[in-house]
Formats: structure tokens, C-alpha cells, sequence
């Protein structure tokens, strides 16, 4: 290991007890485990510092939106006594290494064996995002971002504070629309002597860029437009925070159990605290447990060769019963941090065995709760999302891949994939969006046009809850868009029985066709 | 907090200030609040508007602005399929400052008197060093920080540990105020006794600004008897009824200002040395009593020790002793008269009203 290699800091002085572990942790992650990542600094910060790197981490330019966030994160910790463990931050240029060195915030008022655990549960994030496809190249600089402040300023004191937060906030309604996984469509685009006079040529995706170009617009607008832009491109890890969370918590749990072979007092500790924040009881921590439970689900599988064809034919009694000693869990697990986004993850792996495990796991802690607190079930839980799904699921027998689906518009908590249909930019309808509805034809099975019209409309009917549009947001920010453009702004969506209908902001009203 | 951060805190309270977002707090919290406690409140979240998954009665048809935020709509403030809770944030003094900043007052003091405070600073500050009381200090500081049971006893003096035998005084020029805060709680108050509590609270943290919290507050709860009240039984426990008459609660403060003995629920009556402290009355009733001449006798023989009488009315029809107040002592008085209603904006005005503007007249 190089000298300069997880240095854990506190202020500017470095702190050799903890360098000294988070060494051997990144020994164990790497050897035993088989992770790679780059270099990371930790920092043991107080809690007001961890509230101003959580408020500036998603939204680096000094705006009121930052200033709301921090004002909130410190509440949190300092007044609610919520604990923020760890942030990892930005990367900035390793002069050492050549290469790329994270900032990670570690809250220095967290007790020895917590600290740990929490670098541990690093190394897991750093390991995504070095490997995975979605993170990989996607990831930001903490110098640019320092840069794009400084140019902030700059453009306030020259047109006003006011007038660029008036920008700003346009670019944060616009950042929906930014064309997060081009790499998920492989369409031709136009050709470059093409003499078609449709505007967009092609079907874009990326509306926030079509926008920028070809709306009029004075230069410092698109300047701020632009770095909202740079800053929210990065938010395509959205997609992958099951898998972020669950794999960072699944290698806590390996170092846990390591702990556990020398050390029985501190290993059960780092236990507890993993399985308090991976809590299925509760809405925000949902891509920590569930993401936990699945890895585990995968790596016994993939352990006992419980996967594949053969065993997917098996009766399900006998399928309880296979096993072989195939031993390949870590492997599998290790694959799916680099291949898979969420949507993968969650559609390929988590089969009905799994379903009903973790619901039942989910409910037996429920009633453990219920009973130490005393309350009618339904009185506690009725607006948590979660409850809903797991009753959806056990009384019901709902089909699990709309849960799935729920689960994932959920988690996502980024807009929707809109794009501007061929030709969908004119000066008689305006700028016309399509919201992308192409995840729901992995439930068409048909290939006759008629049939599978009829069969799509249907789809549409059965997931339309999870995938409607039509709440006050959408209709503010499409109202917003077309009085910047000042040309009206339709949308074509499905309204929550599953219709399609489009939504029209023509700068003065929004309604719908 | 570092440079990174900068004054997006001040644009983010400005923001809100400008969107009518008003946090409304009540008698509860703001008592917490001027006792120096850090009330959690949920806030108002601003979120810029997106299209995002989920579905809400709201319907189309919002009245397209522009500056239309979504969370207007949404029914839950972070919109729809966010999936986070409402957040919250804690206020202190320091931010209810900011808010009456907002509103427009400036926190100047209307009055010159200037006080000497003899601060005794026994343990930190004087001469003939006590050499014993040190290595106390010492060690009580090695174990409270944990050094003592990492690596022992070590004789380790910090300048912070070095008690003296002799005190010496800390000498400060800083002018206190007395705030006295007169409350009418006759039957006809029934109703406005929490907006006047809210408002009366609100000016107790305006001035604490003022005087850098050497505000003393003095509670004086009147019907047609008057008499002194602790804080707590003043804002919790005073159950109003009966009559209205001012010139019983007026002869009190005359009696705190010359120190005679007067009513009061206190252990003892209060002193209040109108010669050094800057003195401030807020006078909250609906303006019906039925002594007037009597109160406008006490009232004069008050004025000229007093810096500022705040007069407010809630309600009420009558005016004529507020004009009275104004014309005859000037600009001493503060009026500000109220609807009933406990609203924002009506607890707005009368903060504003009262500590509006600056007293050149201060004696």
C-alpha cells in the first residue's frame, strides 16, 4: 500500500489509529473480497461541516437551494439528533497516484466501532463507483465545481443576484429533462446531408440540450443554464442507488463478520448498526435494505447454485431443496456491481423466493415493533408507501413486477424519460414532449401491430399509477418551460387509469387534451 | 461554515420572505424561544417544479405564471413520488431577528442611558495566582476532555486552567433595558390572548437584540385589579376575566419606579433604577376601560422616566385613548391598532408599528 494511500485526516492533522485501520480494511477489501478503488482521503468532520458538504455535494453553486439544504441537514443533526455517518464527496486530481482521489466525510463524533463499519461501507461505494457502467464516467470534479461558484458570483454581481436565481431556478426545472442514459438507446440519427425540415430531426432525448440550442436566449442565461446542466448530468446515479446502498452495506456486513472471527463484542456492534440503518420498517432506507437483502439473496444462490435453467424448471418444493456446491456468490456479486443498473438488478434477480422472504422478514419485524410500541398497525403505517406494497403483496397476491416497478419510480426519484418526438419543435403546436413509455414493452408479448397495440393498452391500464405524470409539479413545470420558450408546451402521457391524454401549458393556462 | 457555502443561508431566508412563506409561531414556541432554547419547526420546502412520476387531484389548470411552484400544488411540499418527509429546522433568537429584520425594523436604541456592569470574574481574571485551585482546574479539565483516563495524570497547564485569589472586575459600557409587558386579560380579551402573547413576545426578542440580552422582562397582568406575574404563570397559567381598568397596572410601574410596595405574585417587589436602565411598557388591551382620567394621571407621572410606551389594541372601536396617549406625550408613544384576527399579518403590523422608527428623545 502507498504511503499516501486512505489517509484519515482530522482538521490537517492525520490520524494515525485510523489510517492504520482504514488500511487493513482496503487490504481485506481487496484481497479477500476482490474490490478495486481508487484512492480516498477521509475526513473526520463535526456535524455543521457535514451539513455544508451534504448541502453543496448536489447542488455546489451558492444559491438558496443550498441554503436550504444546509439548513436542513443541520437541523437534522444538530437539533433532531439524526446521524449522517458518511458523505462521499467529489474526487479531486491524486498528484501521487495520478489518478483520482475521493473526499469522504466521516462524522467525527461517531464511536470507534461505528467509524469503522462506516469505512468499510466506503470502500463499497468507492468500488461501485470506480466499476459500475452507470457511475463510471460519471462522476464529478471537485475543482470545477469551485470554478463554476466563482463564475456564479461573477454573474451576479454583473446582472444581479436576483435575475441569475430566476435562471437558476428555470435550469432546475429544465434538469428533468436532461437525457440521463443516452447509452440505453442505440436509434440512427439524422444524417448529416439530410434535407429533412423537421425540427427535431430525430427523436431527442435530450431536451435540456435542445432547448439550449435553439431557444433564444441572452448569453449569461445560457452560462447559467449550462452549468445546472454540467452539475445535474451527473445525477444519472440515481438509477443505481439500490445497488449503491445495498452492495456498500453487504461488504460493511463481510467486514462485520471478519471483525466477528477475532473480536465477538465489536463485530456484533458493527452488526447492529447495519441492520438499524438497513431497516425495512423505514420509507428513506428502503435501497439499503432491500439492496442488503438482495445481494445476500444472490451470493446464497450463487453459492449453492440455486440459478439457471435446469433449476427454474424444478417444482418449487424441489427447488427449495437443490444445492450444489458451486461457490461462485462473491463472483456473481461482483458482476452485477459492474453490468447492471438498478432496473436490471431489480428485474432480473429479484425472482418470487425472494418477494416472499423479504416481505416476511419485513413483517415479522413489524410485529417485534409493534408489540414494544403498542400501536394498531394501520394507524402507524398507513401513509408509508412501503406497507402498502408489502400488504399489496401479502393479501393480495399482486403481481410482483408491478411492485417492482413502483419500487423503482420510487427509489429513482428523478423525473421521468421525456423526450421531443420527430418533428416535435414548431411554430404551430410548439414544443411537443412524449413521456417514454418503452419500459412497458418487456410486458407485451405479442408480435402481430394489432394485437399488441391491444395488449400495450392493457399494460398501460395496469401500471398506470406507477407511471402517470399528472400531479401539480409536472403542470407547474411544463408552465414554466413554455412561458421561458414562450411557445406552448404539450406533453403526451397516460393519465392514472392508464388513457392517453396530453397535457398543454400554453404560458397562460395548463389543461388537458 | 467555510467560503463554499458563502450567503446562499441569506438568500435562501430572502427567498422565503419574498414567497409569503411566513412561518407562524405560537405563544409555546416563541416562550421557548426567547428563553434561549432552539424550537424544531417543519418549514416551508421549496422545490423548483419537475415532471415527475405520481398522481394528484390537483388537475391541470393552475394559473400558469410561471413563477407557479409546484409545491403549491403537490399536496406533499417535496411533490409527488419523492418519498421524502416534510423537513424541518430549528429557529432561535437569532433567526426571529432576522425575521423582524425582514419585516423592516432596525434595531436602533432610542435611549442614551449608559450603565457601568461590574462583572466579577473570580475564576478566570484578577491577580495573586492560587496555585491549589490551578491543578484543580487542571485536572478537572484532563478528565472531562478524557485525557486523564487515556494516558494518566500529566502535569499539563493550559492558560485556561489559572485561577487567581483576587478577583479582578471586568468593566463593560452597555446600556440594560426593563420590559415591562402589560397585559389586559379582562373578559372582553378572552379571545386575543394568544396573539397578544405572540406579539408581546416577539417585541421581548427585538429588544433582547437591542440590548444584547440585558433585557429584563417585568409581567404585569391587569382586569380592574392589577398585580406582578412570574414568566411562566404570566404566559401559561393568568386565566383572564372581569372588568378593564389601566390606572391600577399604571401605579404599579410608578411603584417599581419610585420602589414603593405594590401587588405582586413575586417574593418581593421590584426596584427598577429608571436613572441607569432604559425602561419600555407595552400596553396591550382593547381600549375600554373606564378610568381614563386616573390612568392619564399615572401615565404622566411615568412618562417622563420611561423611555418608550407601546401602546396596542386589539380590537376595540375606541381610539380616543391611544390619540390621547400620542398627542399630549409624543414621541414617547408607539401605537399600533389590530383586528382581532390571529394572523401573520396582524402580528406583523403591530411588531413593526411598535418598534418602528427611533426615538431621538431618549432622557
Amino acid at each position: 500500500m502507498e504511503a499516501d494511500e486512505f489517509l484519515v485526516k482530522e482538521g490537517a492533522f492525520v490520524n494515525d489509529y485510523y489510517t492504520q485501520k482504514a488500511r487493513e480494511i482496503a487490504k481485506f477489501m481487496r484481497e479477500k473480497l476482490g474490490l478495486s478503488f481508487d484512492n480516498a482521503e477521509f475526513r473526520l468532520v463535526n456535524n455543521d461541516d457535514m451539513a455544508e458538504s451534504m448541502a453543496t455535494y448536489g447542488d455546489p453553486l451558492p444559491t438558496w437551494a443550498t441554503g436550504q439544504n444546509y439548513i436542513i441537514s443541520r437541523t437534522e443533526m444538530m437539533d433532531l439528533h439524526y446521524s449522517l455517518y458518511e458523505m462521499v464527496g467529489h474526487y479531486t486530481y491524486d498528484s501521487f497516484s495520478n489518478g483520482r482521489k475521493f473526499i469522504v466525510y466521516i462524522n467525527k463524533s461517531d464511536r470507534e466501532h461505528e467509524i469503522l463499519g462506516v469505512i468499510a461501507h466506503v470502500y463499497g461505494h468507492l468500488h461501485m463507483d470506480k466499476n459500475n457502467f452507470v457511475c463510471a464516467d460519471n462522476l464529478s470534479d471537485l475543482s470545477k465545481h469551485s470554478a463554476l461558484r466563482r463564475r456564479y458570483r461573477k454573474l451576479e454581481e454583473l446582472v444581479g443576484s436576483k435575475e441569475v436565481e430566476r435562471v437558476f431556478d428555470l435550469g432546475q426545472t429544465l434538469a428533468g429533462l436532461i437525457d440521463l442514459y443516452p447509452t440505453s438507446r442505440t436509434e440512427k440519427k439524422q444524417e448529416y446531408y439530410s434535407t429533412d425540415k423537421d425540427s427535431p430531426g430525430h427523436d431527442e432525448y435530450d431536451v435540456f440540450d435542445f432547448v439550449l440550442k435553439n431557444v433564444t436566449m441572452l448569453p449569461w442565461e445560457r452560462e447559467v443554464l449550462e452549468m445546472v446542466k454540467d452539475i445535474y448530468s451527473t445525477y444519472r446515479t440515481v438509477r443505481v442507488k439500490i445497488m449503491h446502498e445495498g452492495f456498500a452495506s453487504f461488504v460493511q456486513e463481510k467486514y462485520a463478520e471478519e471483525v466477528s472471527k477475532t473480536d465477538i463484542d465489536t463485530g456484533l456492534k458493527m452488526h447492529e448498526l447495519l441492520y438499524a440503518i438497513a431497516n425495512p420498517l423505514n420509507d428513506s432506507q428502503m435501497p439499503y435494505a432491500f439492496g442488503l437483502r438482495l445481494f445476500k439473496d444472490i451470493e446464497k444462490r450463487w453459492n449453492e447454485g440455486k440459478h439457471g435453467l435446469v433449476y427454474s424448471q424444478l417444482p418449487r418444493q424441489d427447488r427449495l431443496e437443490y444445492k450444489t456446491d458451486e461457490k461462485r456468490g462473491m463472483e456473481k456479486v461482483l458482476d452485477i456491481t459492474r453490468s447492471c443498473s438498478d432496473w436490471d438488478f431489480i428485474f432480473k434477480y429479484c425472482d418470487e423466493d425472494f418477494m416472499d422472504k423479504y416481505t416476511k422478514e419485513t413483517l415479522d419485524m413489524l410485529e417485534v415493533e409493534l408489540r414494544r410500541e403498542a400501536v394498531e398497525r394501520d394507524e402507524k403505517y398507513e401513509k408509508s408507501w412501503w406497507y402498502k406494497w408489502i400488504m399489496r403483496y401479502t393479501r393480495e397476491r399482486t403481481d410482483p413486477e408491478e411492485l417492482k416497478l413502483e419500487l423503482l419510480t420510487r427509489t429513482e426519484s428523478y423525473s421521468p424519460t421525456v423526450y421531443i418526438p420527430k418533428g416535435g419543435f414548431n411554430n404551430q403546436e410548439g414544443l411537443t414532449l412524449k413521456q417514454d413509455l418503452s419500459v412497458l414493452d418487456r410486458y407485451v408479448n405479442s408480435t402481430d401491430p394489432d394485437k399488441r397495440e391491444e395488449e400495450l393498452a392493457e399494460v398501460k391500464a395496469r401500471f398506470a399509477e406507477q407511471l402517470t405524470v399528472t400531479n401539480g409539479f409536472t403542470y407547474a413545470a411544463l408552465s414554466r418551460v413554455s412561458n421561458f420558450i414562450k411557445l406552448p408546451v404539450r406533453l403526451q402521457t397516460i393519465d392514472e387509469e392508464g388513457n392517453d391524454i396530453t397535457i398543454v401549458a400554453d404560458g397562460e393556462d395548463v389543461y388537458a387534451e | 461554515m467555510t467560503t463554499e457555502i458563502g450567503d446562499s443561508l441569506e438568500k435562501y431566508k430572502k427567498k422565503m420572505e419574498e414567497e409569503g412563506d411566513d412561518l407562524y409561531f405560537g405563544t409555546e414556541e416563541l416562550y421557548e424561544i426567547v428563553n434561549g432554547r432552539v424550537v424544531v419547526k417543519q418549514i416551508p420546502y421549496k422545490v423548483n417544479p419537475r415532471i415527475v412520476f405520481g398522481h394528484d387531484d390537483s388537475g391541470p389548470g393552475g394559473d400558469g405564471s410561471g413563477d407557479d411552484d409546484g409545491d403549491d400544488d403537490g399536496g406533499d411540499n417535496n411533490g409527488p413520488g419523492n418519498g421524502k418527509s416534510k423537513p424541518k429546522r430549528g429557529f432561535n433568537k437569532a433567526d426571529i431577528v432576522d425575521i423582524e429584520k425582514n419585516w423592516g425594523i432596525k434595531f436602533t436604541k432610542p435611549g442614551r442611558k449608559e450603565k457601568i456592569n461590574l462583572e466579577y470574574m473570580i475564576a478566570r481574571q484578577g491577580y495573586q495566582e492560587n496555585q491549589d485551585a490551578t491543578l484543580d482546574a487542571m485536572l478537572e479539565r484532563q478528565i472531562m476532555s478524557g485525557e486523564f483516563k487515556k494516558r494518566g495524570l500529566k502535569i499539563d497547564i493550559k492558560e485556561e486552567d489559572i485561577r487567581y485569589d483576587r478577583a479582578d472586575a471586568k468593566i463593560t459600557l452597555e446600556n440594560s433595558a426593563h420590559f415591562i409587558i402589560m397585559r389586559d386579560v379582562s373578559g372582553s380579551m378572552v379571545e386575543t390572548a394568544n396573539l397578544s402573547k405572540i406579539i408581546s413576545l416577539y417585541v421581548a426578542i427585538g429588544l433582547s437584540e437591542m440590548y444584547k440580552d440585558r433585557v429584563t422582562r417585568v409581567y404585569i397582568a391587569h382586569t380592574d385589579y392589577a398585580s406582578e406575574y412570574s414568566e411562566e404563570e404570566f404566559f401559561l397559567n393568568v386565566m383572564p376575566g372581569g372588568g378593564t381598568s389601566f390606572s391600577p397596572a399604571y401605579s404599579i410601574i410608578n411603584s417599581m419606579l419610585e420602589g414603593t410596595s405594590y401587588e405582586t405574585t413575586l417574593n418581593y417587589p421590584r426596584k427598577i433604577d429608571y436613572n441607569t436602565d432604559d425602561v419600555y411598557v407595552l400596553h396591550i388591551t382593547d381600549g375600554e376601560a373606564f378610568d381614563r382620567p386616573q390612568s392619564l394621571e399615572e401615565i404622566s407621572k411615568m412618562i417622563p422616566k420611561i423611555t418608550r410606551l407601546m401602546y396596542l389594541q386589539i380590537g376595540g372601536m375606541d381610539k380616543s385613548f391611544g390619540d390621547d396617549l400620542e398627542s399630549r406625550f409624543g414621541d414617547k408613544i408607539r401605537t399600533s391598532y389590530i383586528s382581532p384576527q390571529n394572523t401573520m399579518s396582524n402580528v406583523k403590523k403591530a411588531v413593526t408599528e411598535l418598534m418602528g422608527g427611533t426615538n431621538s428623545d431618549g432622557s
